[in-house]
């Protein structure tokens, strides 16, 4: 399960911006089951085997979950709300069974439900957050279970400060219809733009609620983690053998639910990240340049001016407070306009250039493609060039003799290699210096908009290329003009506009408010 | 002001862009004899013939009285070369690689220094002609000739402080490379490459020893020629020029470089 610990660092990172920004909105709302409590089985439905169980050693009745899960749909089909409680659902098991059973039951769910539930605690500190800065919280979810018995699973991880409990089953509507939103957004007078809502259903927690113009953030659940896991998994043997094989079966008894659950769950809260996992720390950035109407570059000139009084500089703000961390492994996007920022951010973070206010902080090998081949020597052979220019990026020879023939073959220039550059068309000068600067995978990868290099048939191989870097774990910076690109490539993205942070989010969504922005 | 942090910082950056130092320097002898017929050759030729006009032109025309006035001339011009070749070169370091320090991150003094390292290496071949005079004029090796490494450090330390000031005040006015041509060559005048002090006034004698360059010069003449390392107030006073000038080329260009890539 390498890739639980993936997840957790998907849901740290996001969490971590999160808690920073919660400041921005009056309202904080979570959603209960797997994004604020994590369950001990596999799936929600798995909680009716282990009452069948219990109905079998008790009151000797078999297959009691399929008479549970029918009472449900029954019940939802001939209910006009969206979703209905747990009485409403052993209603309908009165006419199977007594009375006394049928209550017996229903008080052995609700305490199973109790039972097999444990505290997310990183969904948690988001919320600790919330109540220290003494925000309304809200709680909401599609859920049976009537108010008090959600209380007490609450009440058991700790969570006793909320504002109020939207109940699907209680209230008769539900998040996914968009109702229940409506509802909660109407009973608590609050401005949805300054709302925030947490949870793990793409659907009700995110799309829905957006709708609506709530900020969501979407946590993704270690549960589902687990299965595209063995999906990807799946597909990865698929692909070696060459042909499609049926998928192993999972097994579908209880003990192997609550089991691996549990592990899935421990091994999640395990996966403790600690301060040391920031890679690169910006804080307080300030860029300024001095823009001088002319430039005066030798002393005659400077006395002259000094003395005329005619030496005025005009401040030019580059950069104006930017602060952002990311994390080892995470991949973050630059976006903006054309003059906002991005690639003095770049150099700032490379350490090019030194900012004028505030510091950055990066840890680990950095190796910049700000511009391929800076640094070639027209008058060095490639050869000669791949060596100087490997260690203008900090690589000593024997690293160096290891890439080289990698070098070489990547960019095509086998027959060329002990030829000067200068003698290089610029696309081959090109394809050289992407060769070498990707020739290693580095603990910090800045990569500016140099993707496409070469012909149509390189730059597809410079795009895979770039792909399988930022896929393999390292840290990724990453500008570009393409929408497309840092959808595709980064998980966040921060969107700087003249200078400032003007949104950090997932880069799904600040693409999104990106490009409709500059429509 | 100067934290062990930082301390150990610079160390680290050392460490791991030494190979780029040595990539630098031999950069530095292809370009420099590139195209050239007879190559590095030139190394130990230069100095050979420069010694060759010398002599002619001061033991035949002014008659000098000095002993073996070749290895004279040849170890004054040697020693002064290395230092004004040096500087002089690691004056535009920082401009001449303004493309790479733009782009990527590079502790900056590796520039000057890699042309130091390089004027060091062509001393080094320098110093093979100079063997080579010494064999063919009969002098004497004497067992002072293995200290010689001692005055070397101490000019390689101080050409390296000079560069650091050079290069930063060049990138801000670039009229210092016009001005610093003219000054090497009264430098040259002052610093005794082929004359003994004996023939300068007593009244502006004061301004040859005050000079750095004379004082290694004959610091390595005492080693080299007259066999005696010298005393305890000459190695004082290169010492102190040395730390002197390596410390003031440190905080002049910490004290600017950040600043560079603003005026490059």
């Amino acid at each position: 399960m390498a890739n639980m610990s993936q997840c957790y660092k998907k849901n740290y990172y996001l969490l971590n911006s999160l808690i920073k920004s919660i400041s921005d909105y009056d309202v904080i709302s979570f959603d209960i089951f797997d994004t604020l409590l994590l369950r001990n089985v596999l799936f929600p439905s798995d909680i009716f085997k282990l009452l069948a169980e219990k109905a079998i050693s008790r009151f000797n009745i078999e297959g009691f979950n399929y008479v549970r899960i029918s009472a449900e749909t029954d019940g939802r089909i001939h209910s006009p709300d969206d979703d209905i409680s747990i009485q409403k659902i052993y209603e309908n098991i009165v006419h199977t069974y007594s009375d006394e059973i049928a209550n017996e039951l229903m008080s052995t769910e609700i305490d199973l439900e109790l039972e097999n539930i444990c505290a997310n605690e990183l969904a948690i500190k988001v919320y600790n957050e919330a109540v220290k800065q003494n925000k309304r919280i809200v709680l909401i979810t599609d859920s049976c279970l009537d108010e008090n018995t959600m209380q007490k699973m609450l009440k058991k991880c700790g969570i006793t400060e909320y504002e109020k409990l939207y109940i699907s089953g209680q209230i008769g509507m539900a998040k996914g219809t968009g109702n229940l939103w409506r509802y909660a957004i109407d009973d608590t007078g609050a401005d949805p733009r300054k709302w925030l809502h947490i949870g793990d259903d793409y659907n009700s927690d995110a799309v829905v609620p957006r709708s609506f113009d709530i900020t969501t953030a979407y946590l993704r659940c270690p549960r589902d983690w687990f299965f595209i896991d063995r999906m990807e998994k799946h597909k990865l043997i698929e692909e070696r053998e060459g042909h499609t094989i049926p998928e192993e079966k999972l097994d579908d008894s209880v003990e192997f639910s609550v089991s691996t659950a549990k592990r899935i769950n421990k091994l999640y809260v395990q996966c403790k990240s600690s301060s040391d996992d920031i890679a690169i720390s910006v804080k307080n950035v300030s860029m300024m340049f001095n823009m001088s109407s002319e430039k005066v570059d030798n002393f005659k000139e400077f006395v002259i001016k000094m003395l005329k009084g005619k030496l005025r500089f005009e401040e030019f703000w580059a950069l104006k407070d930017v602060s952002f961390d990311v994390m080892r492994g995470e991949r973050i996007g630059l976006i903006g306009i054309n003059g906002s920022g991005k690639s003095t951010m770049l150099k700032v973070v490379s350490g090019v250039l030194k900012p004028t206010k505030g510091n950055v902080k990066v840890i680990g090998s950095v190796a910049p493609m700000i511009e391929l081949g800076a640094g070639f020597d027209f008058e060095l052979s490639a050869r000669e060039n791949v060596f100087l220019n490997g260690a203008i990026l900090g690589y000593n020879k024997n690293e160096m003799e290891k890439f080289y023939t990698d070098i070489i073959s990547f960019a095509e220039l086998e027959e060329f290699q002990d030829i000067a550059i200068k003698n290089f068309s610029s696309g081959m000068i090109a394809r050289l210096g992407f060769a070498i600067a990707t020739c290693h995978v580095p603990d910090v990868l800045i990569i500016d908009e140099i993707l496409a290099v070469g012909d149509l048939k390189f730059q597809k191989k410079c795009h895979d290329k770039i792909k399988q870097l930022t896929d393999s774990g390292a840290t990724v910076l990453f500008v570009s003009h393409n929408p497309g690109d840092i959808v595709e490539l980064c998980d966040k993205a921060v969107w700087l506009d003249h200078g400032k942070v003007f949104d950090i989010g997932e880069s799904q969504f600040v693409v999104e408010k990106y490009v409709n922005k500059i429509k | 002001m100067i934290s062990l942090k930082k301390i150990k910082q610079v160390i680290h950056g050392f460490v791991k862009f030494r190979p780029l130092l040595s990539e630098l320097v031999k950069r530095d002898l292809k370009v420099r004899y590139r195209h050239s017929v007879l190559g590095m050759i030139w190394t130990v030729l230069n100095p050979l013939l420069s010694m060759i006009v010398l002599t002619i032109v001061f033991s035949n025309m002014f008659r000098m009285n000095i002993d073996n006035f070749p290895l004279y001339a040849l170890i004054g011009n040697i020693v002064f070369c290395y230092n004004s070749e040096s500087t002089t070169q690691s004056m535009n370091a920082i401009i001449w690689n303004s493309s790479l320090i733009k782009k990527v991150y590079i502790p900056k003094y590796l520039f000057p220094l890699s042309n130091v390292m390089s004027g060091l290496v062509n001393f080094g071949f320098s110093f093979i002609a100079m063997i080579i005079v010494m064999l063919f004029t009969g002098a004497p090796f004497y067992p002072t000739f293995i200290t010689v490494w001692i005055p070397l450090v101490y000019l390689t330390l101080f050409a390296f402080g000079l560069s650091l000031i050079l290069c930063s005040i060049n990138v801000f006015f670039r009229d210092m490379q016009h001005l610093y041509t003219v000054f090497t060559t009264a430098w040259m005048y002052l610093s005794g490459v082929f004359y003994t002090i004996d023939i300068i006034p007593k009244e502006i004698r004061g301004i040859v020893e005050f000079n750095p360059m004379y004082q290694y010069i004959s610091f390595f003449r005492t080693v080299i020629m007259d066999g005696v390392f010298p005393d305890l107030s000459h190695n004082l006073i290169c010492i102190a020029w040395s730390l002197g000038m390596i410390i003031a080329g440190l905080l002049v260009f910490y004290k600017t470089q950040d600043k560079f890539i603003l005026h490059i």
